[in-house]
This record gives structure tokens, sequence and C-alpha cells, in this order.
């Protein structure tokens, strides 16, 4: 009930969230004889951004490759907005921490891309691509290539053309986990920003804790090998989250909470 | 920084060009003492405008240039879809894979007479000649290259619900282009001899007819004159495949990779 009325509360503040749900219903991922992830469970309610934590070898880039329809659970089920993923749905957009960009395409045409395949007219692909590129700061790079830019460019180009299909759910694989510290600062609160002005559904794996808090609505722990939902805690944090926000001592208690819980001698095994 | 690349370029020029000389004169003083085995660099030069005023050295030029044209072009053609083709399916490397390293490695010129004999000496078998020859380093790289397409680019693909035609289209041509390009530069270098081994067989035709029939009236003017100018062609071909492989891969420029 609080979750909900919280959940209320944060939409006086910022517009309707959209989105889609997705439900990541006992999913189990096996490969071969070893088992990654076990009886998975979590509901990402639309709108809502979902942190996802844990040592590494958790499984939580596993899992997030299921929800993406990349890999497909050996138990279990994932659905967004009721219908079950085999293969990428459409709407979902995912933003890679090595940036997946096309090394022979420049900026504009990486994120005009899933337009491209969409079929969509010339002059509103030209169009979308021009916005898209202004809304991450790009403009002016149209013509580069991904080589010619810094990490923190290429991911906003990453960030852009996973924008470019007004997704319902957008997923992040440690989308700042290979930038410098500094520039994946400023990237975090851009991303917040744009989430304020359009929020949706967010699945968002990390490795960083004060990420996942600063994301989250709810910070789901993974731990174990096999990974299981160790804790899932909720973030009653305001909205919009700035820097303030993240100076706050609510943030601070927040952080130590989850830091423990990942920090902890493994209890999974035993649940 | 500038000013002193281009005076190094101008240095390794003239070094060249004192080397050619320097050949040339090595080779008129070694032809003075015995005329008959080796001509001249001027008489054979002179060997070549008469080729020239009589019409056969451009008409054997167009002879051997067309048969390496079409074997290369097939060659590549062959190759390049092939080679993307081995990389998609599991079936067509399994059952043919094997053969492709098995075949590359029988010299062509061992099998170019069995080849001849069996398609009947004519413009279609030594085009096949030429393009055995010209097509394992293209098909070889090409698949090698499309094997190595990047496993994210591909994830990006799938999560874009991208379909087999525009996967091909945004990411294994692309990515493959490069390698498929320094297979060609290597392919051309094995057509050009394949292009010789085709005319040097039974009905010798183009310029290795040429040369094939002035070796045996002991012309040796006209032979080291088109040999001379077989090199030549073979320099520039080289220079322009390294050309084009550069040309097709903008976005390499500069990356560290």
């Amino acid at each position: 009930m609080s979750l909900h009325d919280r959940r209320k509360a944060s939409t006086l503040t910022s517009p309707e969230r959209g989105g889609a749900a997705v439900t990541i219903d006992g999913v189990t991922m096996r490969f071969g004889d070893r088992v990654v992830a076990s009886d998975i469970r979590v509901e990402v309610a639309p709108g809502e951004i979902v942190s996802v934590v844990g040592p590494s070898g958790c499984g939580k880039t596993t899992l997030l490759r299921a929800v993406a329809g990349l890999l497909t659970p050996s138990e279990g089920s994932v659905r967004v907005d009721g219908e079950i993923v085999d293969g990428t749905p459409d709407g979902v957009g995912m933003v890679f921490q090595h940036f997946g960009l096309f090394p022979w395409k420049t900026v504009e045409a990486n994120v005009a891309y899933p337009l491209r395949l969409r079929g969509l007219q010339k002059e509103e692909i030209a169009a979308r691509t021009r916005e898209l590129i202004e809304m991450v700061g790009l403009s002016g790079f149209e013509k580069s290539y991904p080589h010619q830019l810094s990490g923190g460019m290429q991911q906003r180009t990453g960030l852009a053309r996973a924008l470019a299909v007004r997704p319902r759910v957008l997923l992040m694989d440690e989308p700042f986990g290979a930038l410098d510290a500094q520039t994946a600062e400023v990237l975090r609160f851009e991303l917040l920003r744009m989430w304020e002005e359009r929020p949706i559904t967010m699945l968002f794996v990390t490795h960083s804790i004060d990420e996942a808090v600063l994301f989250g609505d709810r910070v789901v722990v993974l731990k174990g090998r096999p990974g299981r939902v160790h804790e899932v805690i909720d973030v009653a944090l305001p909205h919009p989250r700035d820097r303030a926000v993240a100076r706050s001592e609510a943030f601070a208690a927040l952080r130590e909470r989850v830091w423990s819980l990942v920090m902890s001698p493994d209890a999974g095994q035993a649940g | 920084m500038k000013r002193s690349g281009s005076d190094s370029r101008l240095r390794a020029v003239a070094i060249a060009l004192a080397g050619l000389l320097l050949g040339l004169i090595a080779w008129q003083i070694a032809g003075q003492r015995d005329p008959v085995l080796l001509a001249t660099p001027v008489r054979s030069f002179e060997a070549l405008v008469a080729m020239v005023g009589d019409g056969t050295l451009p008409a054997a030029l167009l002879d051997t240039g067309l048969l390496f044209l079409v074997g290369l072009a097939a060659a590549i053609v062959g190759g390049v879809g092939y080679g993307l083709a081995l990389s998609r399916s599991r079936m067509l490397r399994g059952s043919t894979g094997w053969l492709v390293f098995a075949l590359q490695s029988v010299p062509i010129v061992a099998l170019a007479p069995l080849i001849l004999a069996a398609f009947g000496f004519g413009f279609g078998a030594k085009t096949l000649v030429v393009f055995l020859s010209a097509v394992f380093p293209i098909l070889i790289n090409t698949a090698e290259g499309a094997k190595h397409a990047p496993k994210t680019l591909l994830e990006v693909a799938r999560v874009h619900r991208s379909g087999e035609w525009p996967l091909w289209r945004d990411v294994l041509v692309p990515h493959t282009l490069p390698y498929a390009m320094s297979g060609i530069r290597q392919g051309i270098a094995m057509a050009f001899v394949g292009t010789f081994i085709a005319e040097f067989f039974l009905q010798a035709t183009g310029i290795g007819g040429l040369l094939l029939s002035a070796s045996a009236r002991f012309d040796s003017a006209t032979v080291l004159g088109l040999t001379v100018l077989v090199s030549v062609i073979a320099a520039l071909l080289m220079g322009l495949g390294r050309r084009l492989e550069k040309a097709f891969a903008p976005w390499r420029e500069g990356s560290t990779e």
C-alpha cells in the first residue's frame, strides 16, 4: 500500500509514467550443467525503475538478456505487458556496457538504425534522428564515426539509439560501467533528467551500488551461485533524483543498507 | 613535420630511381657483352615499340586483360559470396568447409593442363584457371572475417528485431568488407599468375602467348621487354589493390584495432 501511495505522490511532480509491465516469473537460467540464476521472480510496474545489483557472477546480466529475449529461460518465463518474451518484443530498448555501436556507421546512422529497420519514411527518420541527437547533446557530431568520439559520447549515441524506438521498456546493461567516474556521473544525472521528462519502465543492471539506489524505485539484490533474489529494497527517495537527493542522509542510509546486503556472507545458497 | 615527411618521400623516390638507373646500366653493359642471350634495354624497348606498331601488343594486352578481369571478377563474386554464406550456414560449413581448405593447397599450375583439356582450351576454360587461382584467398579471408563478426553487434541486431537481409546489410557485409578486400588484394596477384598459366598451355594467347613464342625464337629483346612490361603492370595492380583495401574501410582510419 505504501508503495502505491508513493507511486501516486511521484506522479504529481512528474508526468504520467508510461511504459510496460515486466514480469520475471520463476526464471532459471542454465548453461549445460551450470545453473547461473535460479527461480528469479521480479515484477516491474509500468514506469518503474528496478535496479539489479549483486556480486559478479550472480547472473544479473544473464537475467537481463533473458528479458531482452536474447536468451531463453531454462525454466519460467518473462512477460512484457502480459506477452511471453520470445525474441525481443517490440518497443524494448537496450543500452550496452560497451556501447554496441556499429563502427562503420556515423553517429547519425547509428541512431537512425532502429528507425530504418522499422521502415519509416526518410524525412521522418531524419527529423527524429536530429531530435534524438540534440536530446543527448551530440549536435555537431552527426557525421563522426564512433572511434572519433570519447567513451561518454559513444554511450550518448547508444542511449539515443535505445530511445529512438520510443521504448516501453529500457534495459540497461551496466551502461556506465565502461566510462570514467566523472563522465559516468554526468551521464547518470542526464539520463535521470530525461527519464523525469518521459518516465518509462527501466530494468537497470549495475555493479555500482550508488547507481542502483540513485535510479531504483526498488533495488533487487541477487546473491549466490546460482544467483537468487536475496532481498528487495524499497527506495523511498523523492523525485526528481538530482544531486541534492544523492547528497541526502536518506540516500546514504539506503546505500549502506544495500552495501551490507551485497557484502554480507552468502545467504543465497541456503534459501 | 609535414615538410620533413615530404622530404623523406622525395628521398625514397630518388633512391628508387637511382636503383632503377643502376639496374638499367648494368643490364645495358651485360647486354652489350652478350647480345644474343641478353638483349640490351634499348633493343628491348625497340622490340616493344615494334609490337605496338604492328598491333600485336595491343591485341595481346586486350586478350590478357579480358581474361584477367573476367576471371578475377568471377573469383570476387564467388569468393565473397560463398565466404559470407559459409559463415551463416552451419550445414554449408560442415559439408564443404573442409573441402575449401583442402582445395586451397592444391597447386593450380599442376591442374591447369587438365582443366584446359577438360574444358576445351577456349576462353571459358582459361577463365576457370584464373578463377581457381584467385578464388581461395578471397574466399578464405572473407569466411574468416565473417566468422568473427562481433557478438555484441549481432546482439544489437537481434534486439532491434533485424531480419536476415538487414543483418547482412548492416552488420555482416560492412564488418567483412575489409577482410574481403585483403583477400581480393591477394587474389589480384594470384589471378595475375593464373592468367599467364592459362595462356601458356597449348593454345597460347595474349601476352603469355607472345612471351612463349618469342622465347622459342630466342628473341631475347621481346622476352625481356614483355617481362619488364608485365612487372610494371603487376606493380601497378598491387598498388591499386592496396588503395582499394584502404578505400573500403574509412571507419578504420586511425582506429587502434
